[in-house]
């Protein structure tokens, strides 16, 4: 009908007849059209009363409904089902991936831990101790795998040195001897220059953390040293002088630990230790923890 | 399910999503419309009534397959209503107008005064020989513009037609009929 006026003029009657008007009325709207348009519109009251006299038995729908309903549950699956059966797929599409992602993950791991600081995969091998760490069991555990890791940074400086390399590392180890611009740290030699952050009191014959860069001669130039802590937490389980043993871990108080909140045996603490070159844990800190 | 949430099923697939609450609902929304779009065309309660079960079956024969169903579900349905109304055609004898007359008025008889009555049974005695020198084309359209109350937008989707064909469909219709109409009368 689109930009024919009179098309479009009809169809605007036949919507105000449907919309309940007088056939009189609209056709007076159009004097033009009256003439041509009337026996049409005639024939659409017709038409209309004729569809209004139109009404589905009740009965009839009903039983219509029962056949349908019948036919339709012995052919469509009904949601439960198909929403079980949907389930089941995407936990076996999830199942899949994970595993997938898993051995992908633990290859990686397996090929980043020969890795040292810079190389690509290196991220890896930190993210893998990092999440070994936070999953072990106990405060014991986790202690052990620090002194593990210790002597892994350790062994990676040291194959950045023999290798030549310059690059940024952080490790930790024992302080063998301190002179005026260099230190002894785990058998390598760490240059301190004047500009190194120097971070509390540094004492020999204890472990310290060291960030540098390691330098083709085969020293490390520090950025910064500061004492390496360890902390560890748990129920004391023995307590006799200056020996402690928190969740079977031996730990030694010296005249410069603070003790905190009057820790004793079957106290829960929190300590903070520094490690000897001997391996003893030397306490700076014991406090009781109130959970 | 309300109306409007039957509404929301646009096509034959979610059908099939449909839990048994849910698809009476669904029934009792579609079989009132397609009850009426078949009798306008062929004018008898019982052939209404067996065409109209027969699109639910057909419906539920096509959901077991797997191809088109992204279609719309009204187009589906008045399609699927369309052909059995042709084929229903074929076979058809002429009095059927006087054969919904007889219903109409022994059904609403105690219900309506004698005016009303006279100006029905004056609509159905000439509309329906009036519809039937139409083209099937025209007749399904007439048939859904007056007993489904859609625009011409809902006709086109409906019929799987372009807005602009159906216009054009309108007017051929309407003065077709309008002419049939017009002599009978």
């Amino acid at each position: 009908m689109g930009r024919d006026p009179k098309n479009r003029t009809l169809e605007i009657c036949v919507q105000r007849l449907q919309s309940g008007e007088d056939l009189e009325e609209v056709l007076e709207s159009y004097p033009r059209w009256s003439a041509t348009f009337r026996p049409i519109l005639q024939a659409v009251q017709a038409a209309m009363g004729y569809a209004e006299s139109i009404h589905p038995d009740e009965d009839m729908l009903e039983e219509s409904k029962l056949i349908f309903l019948e036919t339709a549950s012995g052919n469509i699956d009904y949601p439960p089902r198909s929403s079980r059966r949907n389930v089941f797929r995407v936990a076996i599409f999830l199942f899949v991936m994970l595993l997938l992602l898993s051995i992908s993950f633990w290859q990686l791991v397996r090929v980043s831990s020969e890795n040292l600081p810079g190389d690509f995969l290196y991220p890896i091998k930190q993210l893998s101790e990092y999440l070994r760490f936070n999953t072990a069991s106990n405060s014991s555990g986790r202690l052990l795998l620090e002194y593990t890791y210790d002597e892994k940074r350790i062994r990676e400086v040291e194959h950045l040195l023999s290798r030549g390399e310059s690059q940024e590392v952080n490790f930790s180890g024992r302080l063998e001897w301190m002179k005026i611009g260099e230190w002894m740290v785990g058998d390598m030699r760490v240059l301190i220059p004047d500009n190194t952050r120097i971070i509390g009191e540094i004492q020999t014959g204890f472990f310290v953390s060291v960030n540098g860069i390691t330098h083709p001669e085969g020293v490390i130039v520090a950025n910064e040293v500061k004492m390496r802590e360890y902390s560890l937490e748990g129920l004391v389980e023995e307590h006799r002088g200056d020996k402690w043993v928190i969740e079977n871990v031996q730990v030694i108080t010296s005249s410069e630990t603070f003790l905190h909140g009057e820790p004793d045996v079957g106290s829960d603490v929190l300590v903070i230790a520094w490690r000897t070159a001997g391996g003893e844990l030397v306490a700076r800190l014991i406090e009781t923890v109130v959970r | 399910m309300s109306r409007r949430n039957t509404q929301v099923v646009e096509n034959l697939n979610e059908v099939k999503r449909l839990n048994r609450e849910e698809l009476k609902a669904f029934h009792d929304h579609y079989y009132p419309m397609l009850y009426r779009y078949v009798y306008f065309r062929l004018g008898d309660v019982q052939s209404s009534d067996e065409i109209t079960i027969q699109v639910f079956s057909k419906l539920i024969g096509f959901l077991g397959g797997r191809r088109g169903l992204s279609k719309n579900i009204g187009a589906w349905l008045f399609d699927q209503a369309k052909s059995l109304v042709e084929k229903q055609m074929h076979g058809q004898s002429a009095s059927s107008a006087q054969n919904h007359v007889t219903q109409l008025t022994t059904r609403y008889i105690s219900r309506q005064d004698a005016a009303s009555i006279h100006e029905r049974y004056q609509n159905i005695r000439f509309v329906r020989p009036a519809l039937s020198v139409l083209s099937n084309q025209e007749q399904h359209y007439l048939a859904l513009r007056f007993t489904q109350s859609l625009t011409l937008e809902e006709i086109a989707v409906l019929m799987g037609i372009s807005i602009r064909r159906v216009r054009s469909l309108q007017v051929r219709a309407l003065t077709s009929f309008g002419q049939a109409f017009d002599r009978i009368a």
